[in-house]
Parts: C-alpha cells; sequence; structure tokens
C-alpha cells in the first residue's frame, strides 16, 4: 500500500506540466470545497435558527414544564414552593398574562401577550434575563412599570419613562374593557422580531386575583418526563412538558433542518462527481505510465488503488480546506452575505439597464440576502462537531464510490496497447 | 547453459473486421542465461509483439512461454507480474519515464514495487545511475534531460532489481546516430558487467552483430 500511496500523492501534488491534470484536480477540491462551505452555511443556520427558537421557548413560551390549566394565586405560590425544591430544578415561577393592545395618543400595537411577572423576575430567573437583552433603562419592574420590546417602542415611538395605555378584555363576564396606564421602565429585544412585537412583561402587585400559570426550568430540559412522573402528585396542578407544547414546531423545524441538509447534500454529491471526472481523465493522460509500471510488475490490483487513492485525496483536500472556509464563513456570514448581495446586484443593475433598452419599465428588484424585517435580527449559526464529523465521512466514503470506476479502468488498461513504437 | 527465456511454437492471430491475421506463426526461440540474442525484421513484422509475448504483457493465441522455467502462459496477473518485477527488465524505444519522478525515483520504481525500502533501494539506484554517467542528473526530471539521457536512465531502471533478462525493444529508434551509439554500447556494457541475458528488437544489423544469435523475423516467421 506504501507505493501506491507513493505513487498516488506524486499524481495529485507533482502533475508535473500536465495542464489537464492540474486543471481537473484543482477544478475537482475548489469545487467540493464549495459544496463544503455551502452545506456549513446552510446546516449552520438552519441548526442556529432552530436553536434559537427552541431557546427562547424553553426561556420565554412553553418553559420546560408548565401548568395545564390557569390556578389562582394562592395555588401558583404553593405549587412554585414544592417543584422550587425538586430535583434538578434551575427555577421555577408564576405569572399571569392577558391579551391586549398597547397604546399612546397615536399608535397602537396588534393584539400582544402582556406578562405580569414578580417585580424581580429577571433577577431571579437567569434564563428569562439572558434572553431578554436589555438595550435601554432597566429591568427592575415595579407596579405600574412596564418593559416592552424594542419593536413596540419604535412603533409607538416611545423611550425609557415615556407613557402607554394597555387595553385589554375585562374580568370574565364583564363585558366591558380594561385601559390602565403604564410607564416604561426598559426596552429589551429577544432577536426574535415576531416575538418581540408580541409580549411586554408589566410588574404585578402580589396576590392579585387572576389566572397564573405555574412554570419550571430545568437543569437538563430531557429529564422533563422522569420530573414530572415524580412530582405531578405532589403539586395541585397538572403538569406539561415543553416536548407535548412543542411538538408540532419542533418536528417541523427538524424536518425543514433534515430537507435542506438533503439538498445541500445532494450539491456537495455533484460536487463529488467530479472526482470520477478527475480520476478519469488522470487514467487516460497515464495509459503510458500505467503501461510501464504494469511491465515493472506493478499488479493490476495495485494499480487500481493508486488511482483510487488520488481520488480520496481529492475529496480529503476539498474536504479540508471546505470545512476552514465553511467555517470561516459561517462565523462572518453576515459580511459575507453583504459583500455576495453587493456583488449580485452589480450584475442585477447591469441587467436592468439591458432589460431597460429592450422593454418598457423594467424594473428588477435588488436583492437584500438580510432585511431589518426579517424574522431574526441576525443570523444564529451553529455547528456541532456531529455535523463535521458526518460531513467528513460522507464526503470521504463518497469520494472511494467516485474513483471506483475510473480506477478499475485504470486497472484494465493493457500494456501491450499503450506501449507501441512510433 | 539453461534457459532464461524460452519459446515454443508461440502464434499470435489479430482479428480486425471479422478478418484473421496471423502476426506471428509457430515461432520458438530460446535465450540462455548471460546470452544476447537480436531479433530483426521490418516495421510491423511483429518483433514488438513477440517481445510482448515473452513477457507476459500479452497472450499468445497458441503455444507456451518458459521464463525462468516457469510456463507464464499458465500464469494469472498477479503470478506474471511478479516474474515482470523480478525476472525481467524492459527498455523501449521510447524512454517511458513517469514525468512526476526525478532521474533517481525512476530508477528506484521496480524496487520499491517490490519492497518500499527507501534508503536501500536508492543506494543501489544511485550506483546504477552513477554506472550510467548519470550521477550528476539523480534529481532532475525527464523533461529536463536529453533524449540520450532519459534512455540511460530507461537502461538503469531496467537493471534495478538485477532482473535474469533485459528485454530492449528498439532502444536506440529515437536517438540520432551519435547517442544510438552511445546507449547501446552502454546497454551492452551494463548487461556483460550485470551478468544478464539480453533480447534485443532493431532494425540494424550492425548492432545486431554485436549479440549472440541473430534472429531474422519475416512474415511472422522466425529465421
Amino acid at each position: 500500500m506504501r507505493f501506491e500511496n507513493y505513487l498516488a500523492l506524486k499524481f495529485v501534488v507533482n502533475p508535473r506540466k500536465n495542464r489537464d491534470l492540474k486543471s481537473s484536480s484543482v477544478l475537482v477540491v475548489l469545487s467540493i470545497s464549495l459544496a463544503v462551505i455551502f452545506y456549513l452555511s446552510a446546516v449552520g443556520i438552519m441548526n442556529g435558527y432552530i436553536d434559537g427558537v427552541m431557546k427562547l421557548a424553553h426561556e420565554i413560551r412553553t418553559f420546560h414544564i408548565q401548568s395545564g390549566y390557569p390556578v389562582s394565586y394562592d395555588t401558583a405560590v404553593r405549587s412554585v414552593s414544592v417543584l422550587s425544591k425538586g430535583d434538578g430544578v434551575r427555577y421555577a415561577g408564576f405569572y399571569r398574562e392577558t391579551n391586549g393592545v398597547l397604546s399612546n395618543a397615536k399608535n397602537s400595537t396588534g393584539l400582544s401577550m402582556l406578562r405580569f411577572v414578580e417585580n424581580d423576575i429577571f433577577s431571579k430567573d437567569a434564563g428569562l434575563s439572558r434572553v431578554i437583552r436589555l438595550l435601554s433603562g432597566t429591568k427592575d419592574l415595579t407596579a405600574g412599570s412596564i418593559l416592552i420590546s424594542e419593536r413596540t417602542a419604535r412603533k409607538l415611538k416611545l423611550s425609557v419613562n415615556g407613557e402607554l395605555m394597555l387595553i385589554s378584555a375585562g374580568k370574565s363576564g364583564s363585558d366591558k374593557f380594561e385601559v390602565n396606564g403604564y410607564r416604561v421602565c426598559g426596552i429589551f429585544t429577544t432577536g426574535f422580531a415576531e416575538l418581540d412585537e408580541q409580549i411586554a412583561y408589566i410588574g404585578d402587585v402580589p396576590g392579585t386575583d387572576g389566572d397564573y400559570t405555574v412554570y419550571v426550568k430545568l437543569d437538563d430540559y430531557y429529564k422533563t418526563r422522569n420530573f414530572i412522573n415524580k412530582y405531578e402528585q405532589l403539586v395541585p396542578v397538572i403538569l406539561r412538558g415543553w416536548e407535548e407544547l412543542n411538538y408540532n414546531e419542533y418536528t417541523a423545524l427538524k424536518f425543514q433542518r433534515n430537507i435542506i441538509v438533503l439538498i445541500v447534500m445532494l450539491v456537495l454529491i455533484a460536487a463529488l462527481l467530479n472526482i470520477l471526472n478527475a480520476v478519469l481523465i488522470t487514467v487516460h493522460e497515464k495509459k503510458i505510465d500505467v503501461g510501464v509500471l504494469k511491465s515493472c510488475g506493478v499488479t493490476p490490483f495495485r494499480i487500481g488503488m493508486v488511482f483510487l487513492l488520488k481520488g480520496v485525496y481529492l475529496g480529503l483536500i476539498g474536504i479540508i480546506i471546505g470545512i476552514g472556509a465553511g467555517l470561516l464563513v459561517m462565523y462572518n456570514l453576515e459580511i459575507v452575505l453583504k459583500i455576495l448581495s453587493g456583488v449580485i446586484n452589480v450584475f442585477v443593475f447591469v441587467i436592468n439597464m439591458i432589460a431597460a433598452l429592450f422593454i418598457d419599465g423594467a424594473d428588477m428588484d435588488y436583492i437584500e440576502f438580510f432585511s431589518s424585517d426579517f424574522y431574526l435580527d441576525k443570523l444564529y449559526t451553529g455547528i456541532s462537531i456531529k455535523d463535521i464529523l458526518f460531513l467528513s465521512i460522507f464526503t470521504f466514503m463518497f469520494s472511494i464510490a467516485a474513483s471506483v470506476v475510473p480506477a478499475v479502468k485504470g486497472a484494465l488498461i493493457k500494456p501491450c496497447e499503450v506501449l507501441k513504437n512510433e | 547453459m539453461s534457459n532464461i527465456l524460452q519459446a515454443v511454437s508461440i502464434s499470435k492471430n489479430f482479428y480486425s473486421t471479422g478478418e484473421k491475421l496471423e502476426i506471428l506463426k509457430d515461432i520458438s526461440l530460446s535465450v540462455g542465461k548471460g546470452e544476447s540474442v537480436s531479433i530483426v525484421g521490418e516495421s510491423g513484422s511483429g518483433k514488438s509483439t513477440l517481445l510482448h509475448l515473452m513477457s507476459g504483457l500479452d497472450n499468445v493465441t497458441s503455444g507456451k512461454v518458459f521464463v525462468n522455467g516457469n510456463e507464464i502462459t499458465l500464469m494469472n496477473e498477479s503470478s506474471l507480474s511478479e516474474i515482470r518485477n523480478s525476472v525481467i527488465g524492459f527498455v523501449f524505444q521510447s524512454h517511458y519515464l513517469l514525468p512526476e519522478f526525478t532521474a533517481l525515483e525512476n530508477v528506484m520504481v521496480p524496487a520499491l514495487i517490490k519492497k518500499f525500502e527507501m534508503q536501500t533501494v536508492e543506494k543501489d539506484a544511485l550506483q546504477l545511475l552513477s554506472d550510467v554517467g548519470l550521477s550528476h542528473r539523480i534529481k532532475h526530471y525527464p523533461d529536463e534531460m536529453s533524449g540520450g539521457e532519459r534512455q540511460r536512465v530507461a537502461i538503469a531502471r531496467s537493471l534495478i532489481n538485477k532482473p535474469g533478462v533485459i528485454l530492449a525493444d528498439e532502444p536506440t529508434g529515437n536517438l540520432d546516430n551519435n547517442n544510438a551509439d552511445k546507449v547501446i554500447d552502454l546497454l551492452f556494457d551494463m548487461v556483460r558487467k550485470y551478468g544478464t541475458s539480453l533480447v534485443l528488437v532493431t532494425h540494424s544489423g550492425q548492432i545486431a552483430a554485436r549479440t549472440d544469435k541473430v534472429y531474422q523475423l519475416v512474415c511472422g516467421t522466425l529465421k
């Protein structure tokens, strides 16, 4: 095997003055690297998106565990005192929620979830405090103060200490609206535009009548089932886990991710098929050398191995460069997208100009890869060692598969047919 | 004198558009150990085909070929490769050196196929390159050498595994007279020095006259 390796490396590293071999090898490495960059970027964005959405779900929306139906203040307090002492509990608390519209004299928001929380919630619930990123003001709530999102503040043209009204449905059984005034104590963002528009936190007065939700956050959210089984009997509420509460959303996100993985894998396979072409070119260019090697005593199997190894080396070089460059791109995705959109828009401009010569009123939209009105405030990315391992093993295996046909072709070359006198 | 190479009634036919072409007919010849033999004949008379059959690079239509007493016509590709590696050395009309390898590496190739021991093989290859007068060219690639120098490297390569016989297929066919004479002199010197048999295919009666035996191939038959 050492001899085959020696030859394969010579063919890859030193294709002396053979432009066809050089350019085909460079092309293969380039196409694989680009496909790997594409794979890492696409999978990284999807992973980051799912992680972000689930993180927000765990910290803000459904938590790890929450009560199945609203309870009174006393029941909530009793339940929390039991649950907060449970195994692996990071935080247990309660809140009450109302739907309503926030408004100042001129503008109003859409229907929002207004959460009445304990005034010191952000100092007690570290997870919540982490995802509610303060932009100005303070997170210290008091009765009558409200923490609103940047988007809400922009819509209502409010800043810290500004005043707004909450218009909400009255107590159950009443057909009247309630209007209450609040002062903005702080402005936050979660990074997820949709969520930002929906939520605001209001300082509550302890003991207020209402429908309370009890919630629990665990150190390890995969242990929710065990926790519920163990503690549900000890509290006067029904407990539900995040898998049950987020099942549809989580499954849909995973499905989207898998479809994207499939698409980028097809691109990678197309790039890897170039190995077949490059090794075939090598076999064609090296016909005489194969004849000479066979006359020197190299067996067909060993000749085949040389070409197989060349294919594998091309794949490996492609993936090493691709992973390095891919990680670099992934962690600087916004800059890369800005540059890319700039370049593409130059083309769009040129096409626009040409189209205007022939078509009246031709107008093309410029491409904005990342709009400020997008769902997220920035592109979150995340790639795991498992993803990189999967990508490496897949590329390696496919490099072997793509090299088999040319390797067999090389092995079957007959020296008497190629070593002919001029 | 025992034979290093023996062909017994070998024939080779080709089929072209359904028509049978008899290239070699019932040829028998033997080459003793340390003996030099030349095969002369016109272009297209089948001289190269005969060499290919005797080395197992091509299959006979009928007959038998023995190398060092072993019948190679019955051997599989793996055993044939071993025989070619250890018993036979080739020198072709074109040098057929590997372009990615230096002169030294080209000479080392047949020995590395047998055993991948760089240092030992390198020592032998350096000695051979010194014998063919190319000590100063060891690091040069084939495209940096003249035709005569490349053919000298090819001769050194054919001898690295100390083969029993060298099959030389018009080794001076691509060289000018001056270089051709030098290469032929070197080839005869080397086979004498290493005690190797030589089967030389050539057009030149003058070169053929230097061998122990001369065979003439006419219309596929040896005379």
